[in-house]
Formats: C-alpha cells, structure tokens, sequence
C-alpha cells in the first residue's frame, strides 16, 4: 500500500473500472485504474419491472439488480429498480438497449458523465488537490484535499504544448506551425511531412505536455496532423493513454433559447487535454484559466468544460447537487405546468421591467445595479423547480409562493455567488500588478456566464430540473425588486432616468460622489433583501432614442463617461458583433477623446479633437490607408441558405463561398467586405485576396459617418456641438447630399 | 421558453397598426398630431406590460392622456410665468 | 368559418397558423357559458384575441376569462404528461397545435411517434370526456407529414386551411 498527494488530472472509463490520471508533488504523471461501479434506476409499474429484470438476464454486462427507494425531486420517494453496473465503460450501451426494449419506462441517473459520479462519491474534483491510497497502480481511496471554492489554490504544475497554423485555414493554405513549449517557441514548415510529424512525436515525448492548446486544432489541424500521421505510417502519441482512443465528434448547428448555435468538429484525446482556443465556446470571454477553473467546480472533463456551454456546466452543477442529495437525476422526464387562467399567464408571461429612458445628456448620474440578480433572488427567495407552490400567490404582493426547505437550485447557487462576490471583492483590493488578477478576472468572467445562464435554465424546456413556474417566479420577485428600487430612489427625492431588468440610473440635484448614493443603497437593500451595488457615478452619460424615430426612447442603448475615466458604451456600434474595425475603432477613440472632458462644461473644448480625428479617418479612407482586414463586416449565417426569401448581405457571402467549396453551417459567421458594383459584398475567405480598389468606400463612409452620429447627437442637442463638424444631418440621411456637406467644410 | 404573448412593444404596434384605416382618411396635419400622441404613449410601455391588463389598448389610451397631461401641466407653467 | 363542436366526436381544425385565432374565437365563446382547458403545444395561444371577443360580448371580460385555463408543454414529452393528467370531465378542451413539439428534430422519429401514439389514446379518451378540438401546423420537413395523417385518422369532424379570398380589384377610372 503506498500513499500519493497531488492533483486529479482526469477520470475516463477503462476497460473495466475507470483510468484515473494523477499528478503527484514529485511532478510525476501516474496513469492509474480504480474499481468503480456506476448505476442506473428505473421506474414503473411493478409488472414492467419483473419484465426489466427478466431481460437482463439476457444481457452480456454484469449488473447487480435490487429494488430500492430513492427520491425523485417532484414526486418524492420512488420505488425504483437499481441497475448497478461493474464496468462503467459498458452503462452507455446498455441503457440505450434497455430504453429501446422498453421505451416507455421512466429512466434515472442513466446518463450522467463520469467525472461527475466521481466527484459526488469521493469529493474529488478536476485539477483539485487530493490523497490516494494505491496498491500496485490500482487506486483503494482517494479523498479530497481542497475545496473547489478556494479562492487562491494550490495549482498543478501543468505542461503545455501549443500548435498554431501560421494562418487561419479557412481563409488559407497554411505553411506551417507554431509550435511553444517550456519557453521555446518557433516555426515548424508543414513539408516535409516526415520531418513535421518526427518533429511533433519527439517533442510529445520529451516534454510530455498535459495540454495541447491549439489554435484550429478541433477543426483543422488534429484532423489533418492524424492524417498525416496514417499516410506515413508514422504514429503520433497524441494520447497519452497508451490504451486510450481518440474521440471524434462531428460538427453540428443547433437551436437553443431561440438562436442558432453551431458548434465544430471536436478532437477529444486520451491523458492528455486538447482545447482548440478557436473552437472554445466562450474562451474569448474567459480564457484558459476560465475554462480549468470551470473545470473544478462543475467537474466535467477539462476537454469538455472548454467546449461546452455555460448552460452545460450550470446543468452539470445541478446534477452534482442532486447526486449528493440521493436525488434522482430524471433522464427525460419534465414537469408540465400547472394550469393556469389568462389572467394568471398575463401576469406571469413577462420578462424583466424595461424602461423607456429619459433620452438626452445627463449630469452626475448614478448606475445602480442589483448584483446577480436573478441567481440573488433563487438563492434568496429559495425558488426552485421543487419549491414553488403552483398556483398560489402571497396575499400583499402576488408574488409566488415557495416552501421553506432549501431547493436544489438556491443550493448549486449559493458557493458560486459567494465565490463571485469575494473575487470581485478581492479584484477591487489587488493592486494592479499582482498576477493574480489576471485569473481573478477570468474566473470572474466564467461565474458571470454561470450564473446569467442558470436562470434561462430554470426554464429551459430541456433542463433536467427545469419547470416554466419557477423561471417565471424569478422574473416576477425581479420585478418586485426594481419597482422598490425605484420607490426607494423617489422616496429620497431622486429623479429615475431609466431601469433595466436589474439596474438603475437615478440622479439627484447635490449628489455626486459614490457617497452621496449610499443612503439609496442602504434604502434598496433593507426594502428587497438583495445584494445592490454602485456600478459608478457617470460624468455624463446619454440615452439615445431610436435611429428611426428621434421621438421614441430605446432601451440599452447608451454610452457615458464614469467620474474615473472609464467609458461604458451599450447598444451603440462598437459594441456589435458586426461592426468592422475601422470603424469599432473611431468610435472608441471619439469616446475616449470626450472622456478627457472632466466634466459636460468641457465637452465644447474638447469636441474639435473629435472633428479632427474624424476628418482624418475620413481621409485615410478615402485615400485607401485603411487596411482591408479592418474593414470586414462579420455576421452570423441565421440559416440554411437555400431558407433565405431575399439573402442577406452574410447570405451573399455564404453563397460565394459555398460555390467555391467553402461550406457554412448555420450559426456559423462569415466575413465579407462591401464591394463596388452588384451583389456589392465579397466574403472575405475566397480564394485570392480582397482587391482594395474594388472596396466600396461610400459604404464605409456612410456606416463611419452613422456611428459618429451616434455618439455626437446627444451633444449637437445640447447646443454643444460647433459648426463644421463633420456629421450626418436627419435631412440627408436618405440622400446623397453628404458628400457636399463634407467638401464644404473639408 | 416561455413568452408566449406578444411583447409589449408587439401590442402597442398593433393596437397602432388597427387604428391605420382611421389615419388614412384624416387630413395629414392631423395624422402627425396623432402619431405625437402614439409617440408619446410609448414613454409608457414598462408600466403598460407590468399592468399586464387584459386590454392593453386601455393602458395605451391612458398614456396618451397621462402625456397630454404633463404637457398642459409644463404650458400653464410657462404661462402663469409670464 | 363557423366552427362547431359535437359531443363524443374528436373535431380536428388543420391550417398553417394551427387555427390559432379560430381556437381563441371558441374558446371564448365557451367561457360564456363555463370552463375551458387549453392545453397549448404550440407556444400560441393567443390571449389578447381571446380577451377581445369576450369583450365584444360583454362589458367586463375579466370574469370569463377567470374560466380559460391554460397549461403549455414546450416538449412532446410534457404534451404527454399534460393529456395524461387531463382528467375525464365534460368540461370542454382545446388541444393547441398538438404536434408542434412532436416535430423537433431533436426527438428521433421513433420515440416521437410512440409519444404521439401514446398521447393519441389519450386524446381519444377525452373526446368521449367531453367537447374536444385539436388544431394542426402543418410539418416543418415531409417527414413527419404523416403524424397529421394519424391525428386526422381519429377525427370525426375534419376542417383544414380555406385559401382566403382575394379583393375583387377595382378597375382604374382613368
């Protein structure tokens, strides 16, 4: 019997019971196995379940069959029969043979990934500290050293590898690789293939990377290293698991929440971890130290945490909870709603209160906002699937009611609010240069996406525990709470410039200074009971109404300037996906020039440097110094192409591209750039590059000269803008009198 | 999920949309006077979809009334100033 | 399109809205005079339509829509549940676009199908309960056409989609 400390790396099934890689203080990498049986239940009538039993027998897998009562979340205790399997590798196969021969069956705990039944019976988790207990390479007990929720925790010494097309493949051939590790980083050339591939196996040997980090590798480059690989007859220790297999998932679109959603081919290895920084479904947002923290606390594979959907891990999260409490997982099964009169569904078929804004420029206003508000008001108000009582509403307020005990979702909430709050604490006291901020922000990041998504999931048709009442209870408490807050602002003399499902602007004549808000803070809290916060006191910020009608107010669509400096900017170009670059950029240098404005009496001084920057970039545009790459548009293909009655301009793009071969999945985007002429769109990953005397400047103009609009309107309101600037008027918007208007003043 | 009645905005559009055969036979100056008052029930729409009445047209109408109100209210001011 | 309900017969309306407003219109005029369930697969149900013609009919419209229950299934596997617990009453139902969810690709055919057949025994149980109409959408793919045909298999009453008649055009004067 020897005893080893360290880090869990991964958990996959062996053969029989499951592979178990753990890394030890040494810096030893140990490939382990341990005996693990997993188990299934199934309900029905007693006489389905004597036929159950009677097919089993017939079945190759050994099982360990028992009858036993186990909790169902809605229902309440269950008699169920237990399906114990020995080899966990062969659950999948046999539950799907059992749920074809009988489909009608209810079926628990029949598809829950591995990784999460380990943590729920060890209290290990991914990349967390543990003890084992080994005789020979067979693991006898593992337990838990930390705990996911640890704010600065011990971590492994991980190796990485990481491989990099020196160009994006689906605009070209690449050459070549970028290959870095321990340091080094230089340019592997593809050809000779040989030589590439004896390259990559002797440094897989050598250096031994816990993680490859690719760029296109779920895509491109894995597809095509393993190809390589097969044509030589030279084998590539991709895996590290000798006896492990590489997993291949096609790419596949699919429709949630009412969007597209496409997600890529994935190349999954065995001991080792592939993340494709390309294919990670929110690595943008939160980076690799994101998708590892992820990993810990909702214990899904490392592989599968960087590729999955928040939604995925808030779900993930649930299971574990459920797993811990001796609740059963429900495999398909859902709650209908209750019934329901119209009246009732008026009033709970609403989102959040969005307010028509006070459009214009304002002074000395404060953003304050209810801190995770929705996963504040499950946690606070106990709602859960289970804990809303249907069809009863409190007598004062008509609110939903909830029973008192602890629901499985306030409980999966609750370390993740808490951890949120102590980063963000935390974030607020690190001084800038301590490294850990940079992991602080992405986790901070991660929890942020967690918890926005475990909402939508309360209600979400295919979440296991997901049931309409609940989501709707959470959206009515609120609104409760804004409508306080908003009472709570009026009380104290302040005037409401606008509210948004969860924050609020609100001035008042003498207060300026974060302090001066906090008797409304305190007002809100004592009122709703839920955590508020000071998002920051706004120099000025303006509402901008509608760019069809200057009369009708819209909602998140802002941009403003706080007493320290910083910018926000919401619903405005530079915050769209689709906006190009160039002209991304000029709004954000037009803002970053009015924010040096210490208050709104300066703006008129600081207005010409805004005219002079425009007027440049207008020049450098017209005169081609713009480069191509900054000019492209990028949109989302919304679906097939064949389903669009007049194509958009993406649908133009994605016809080039499908003639050339090139074809896009919805959900995909696609990149194009305007051009001269008809169909007056190249999409930008066809053959051969962009010509840049065919790109359509008048375009680019027009879009430049909207967004500067956007940002200078509320100001020419005002009576602050000067004469000659250059800008879109109303009255030639629709025609093409603006070229004249900037000539003159040019 | 959920969200299975039109948003707010998509009822005042169309209580707005069933008024357009009554628009089209006013005179123009008097079609913008009635866009105005359509404009300026629009302030309203958050405290329409939370009355979450079962005729939505009422709280519309009220709006009008309410902004017509503060809009007398902002001129008798401005005259009593005077 | 007068639509009427006979006792102890299944009555199916078929058409490209799934009879949505139809369905609002009867089902007003059933709250008239009592009780009715909705039981919604469509995500449809249209409540402000409903509301106005009670209010065409009467001065408050708030008590008898105090009487339309609704109960939506955003699943087949909920649609199943919702007609399994409907409970064999006179009172009268309106099965909303019924195969809405049972066209989601992501159910494979074959276990649509036998939710469809199972939720169909259902449906025939509750039309011997009591007045039932179920409205139809038409199938997003030619694949799952034929679970319409099931559904119209079982009706005693069958309407489907009128094409609407166009304006006569008025010949120009000049």
């Amino acid at each position: 019997m020897s005893e080893l400390t360290g880090w869990l790396l991964d958990v996959y099934a062996g053969e029989t019971g499951l592979t178990v890689w753990l890394l030890d203080d040494e810096g030893s990498r140990h490939c382990l196995s341990q005996a693990f049986s997993t188990a299934f239940y199934v309900a029905g009538n007693s006489s389905h379940l004597r036929a159950v039993w009677r097919w089993f027998s017939s079945q190759p897998e050994p099982v360990c069959l028992s009858r036993t009562e186990r909790h169902d979340l809605f229902v309440g205790p269950t008699t169920v029969l237990a399906v114990e399997c020995k080899h966990p590798v062969g659950l999948p196969r046999l539950f799907q043979r059992l749920s074809r021969a009988f489909p009608s069956l209810a079926y628990y705990d029949a598809d829950i990934p591995l990784s999460l039944r380990y943590t729920a019976a060890f209290g290990v988790f991914p990349l967390g500290r543990v003890r084992a207990e080994m005789q020979g390479n067979s693991i006898c007990s593992i337990a838990p050293l930390s705990s996911p929720w640890d704010l600065d925790p011990a971590w492994p010494p991980v190796r990485t590898l990481s491989l990099e097309p020196d160009c994006d493949p689906s605009h070209a051939e690449p050459k070549g690789l970028f290959l870095s590790y321990d340091g080094h980083r230089y340019h592997q050339p593809l050809n000779p293939h040989r030589a590439l591939l004896v390259n990559l196996r002797s440094i897989l040997e050598r250096h031994d990377p816990d993680l490859l980090l690719t760029a296109w590798g779920d895509t491109w480059l894995l597809p095509y290293l393993l190809k390589l690989s097969t044509q030589a007859g030279l084998p590539l220790p991709l895996n590290r698991d000798p006896a492990g297999r590489i997993t291949r998932k096609d790419q596949r679109t699919y429709y949630a929440y009412g969007q597209v959603v496409y997600r890529g081919a994935q190349v999954l290895l065995s001991g080792r971890w592939h993340v494709d920084v390309c294919n990670a479904v929110m690595y943008h947002d939160y980076g690799l130290e994101g998708v590892l923290e992820l990993a810990r606390i909702t214990s899904l594979p490392v592989q599968t945490a960087a590729r999955v959907s928040p939604g995925t891990g808030i779900s993930s999260m649930q299971i574990l909870t459920a797993l811990r409490r001796g609740v059963l997982v429900p495999y398909h099964k859902q709650q209908a709603e209750g019934p329901k009169t119209i009246l009732d569904l008026l009033h709970s078929d609403m989102g959040g209160l969005v307010y028509q804004p006070t459009v214009g420029l304002h002074t000395d206003v404060a953003e304050v906002d209810f801190v995770s508000m929705y996963p504040s008001v499950m946690s606070h108000f106990n709602i859960s699937p289970e804990t809303i009582v249907p069809g009863r509403r409190q007598p004062e307020t008509g609110l939903p009611v909830t029973r008192p005990e602890r629901g499985l979702v306030p409980e999966t909430l609750e370390p993740l609010l808490q951890k949120r709050l102590a980063l963000k604490s935390a974030l607020l006291t690190l001084p800038k240069w301590d490294p850990r901020r940079k992991r602080y922000l992405a986790w901070a990041a991660a929890y942020k996406w967690l918890l926005v998504t475990c909402f939508g999931y309360l209600g979400y048709k295919n979440a296991r525990f997901g049931r309409i009442e609940a989501h709707e209870a959470v959206t009515a408490y609120g609104r409760e709470a804004l409508l306080r807050a908003k009472e709570a602002a009026e009380d104290l003399g302040g005037d409401v410039l606008h509210l948004y499902v969860d924050g609020m602007w609100v001035k008042k004549p003498g207060w300026r200074t974060p302090g001066d808000f906090q008797p409304l803070l305190d007002s809100i809290l004592e009122r709703t009971g839920l955590p508020i916060a000071l998002d920051g006191v706004y120099r000025w910020v303006a509402f901008l109404p509608s760019r069809v009608d200057k009369r009708v107010p819209v909602a998140n669509r802002y941009f403003g300037v706080f007493k320290n400096g910083e910018i926000k900017a919401r619903g405005i170009e530079l915050r769209r996906r689709d906006t190009p670059a160039f002209i991304r950029e000029t709004q954000q240098a037009i803002l970053e020039i009015l924010a040096k404005a210490l208050d709104a009496n300066c703006i008129p001084a600081v207005l010409p440097e805004a005219q002079a920057l425009i007027r440049r970039r207008l020049v450098d545009l017209r005169s081609g110094q713009i480069p191509l790459e900054k000019l492209i548009v990028r949109q989302t293909l919304s679906r097939e192409l064949d389903r669009y009655r007049s194509p958009s301009p993406a649908a133009i793009a994605a016809r080039q591209l499908a003639e050339a071969g090139k074809h896009l999945r919805p959900g995909q985007s696609v990149r194009f750039v305007y051009t001269l002429g008809k169909p007056g769109i190249r999409a930008w990953d066809l053959a051969g590059e962009t010509d840049p005397r065919t790109v359509n400047i008048k375009e680019y103009r027009k879009l430049l000269l909207r967004a500067v609009e956007t940002v200078l309107s509320p100001f020419r309101e005002n009576g602050f803008l000067q004469e000659g600037i250059p800008i879109m008027l109303p009255s030639m918007q629709k025609t093409s009198r603006t070229a004249s208007c900037l000539l003159s003043t040019a | 999920m959920g969200r299975t009645l039109p948003t707010i905005s998509h009822q005042f559009s169309e209580a707005e949309a069933s008024f357009s055969r009554f628009r089209r036979a006013l005179r123009r100056s008097d079609q913008v006077a009635l866009d105005d008052l359509f404009a300026s029930a629009r302030q309203h729409l958050a405290a329409a979809a939370y009355a979450a009445h079962v005729l939505p047209f009422e709280t519309f109408l009220l709006s009008m009334l309410l902004e017509e109100h503060k809009e007398l209210i902002r001129l008798r001011q401005r005259v009593e100033k005077q | 399109m007068d639509l009427i309900l006979k006792p102890r017969t299944l009555t199916v309306l078929c058409n490209p809205h799934a009879g949505r407003d139809e369905a609002a219109l009867l089902a007003a005029e059933l709250a008239l005079s009592g009780p009715v369930t909705v039981l919604d697969g469509g995500n449809r149900f249209a409540a402000f339509r409903l509301v106005q013609h009670l209010r065409l009919r009467l001065p408050d419209p708030a008590p008898a829509a105090r009487r339309v229950f609704v109960r939506r299934a955003f699943t087949c596997y909920q649609m199943q549940a919702l007609l399994d617990a409907a409970p064999s009453r006179p009172q009268p139902h309106i099965l909303l676009d019924l195969l809405a969810t049972f066209y989601d690709e992501n159910v494979p055919l074959p276990e649509a199908h036998r939710l469809l057949e199972s939720c169909l025994r259902q449906v025939e149980r509750l039309s011997q309960a009591g007045p039932l109409l179920v409205t139809l959408s038409p199938p997003p793919s030619p694949g799952r056409a034929f679970f319409v045909d099931e559904v119209c298999a079982l009706a005693g009453n069958l309407y489907t989609a009128e094409p609407s008649i166009l304006p006569t055009l008025q010949p120009a004067l000049f």
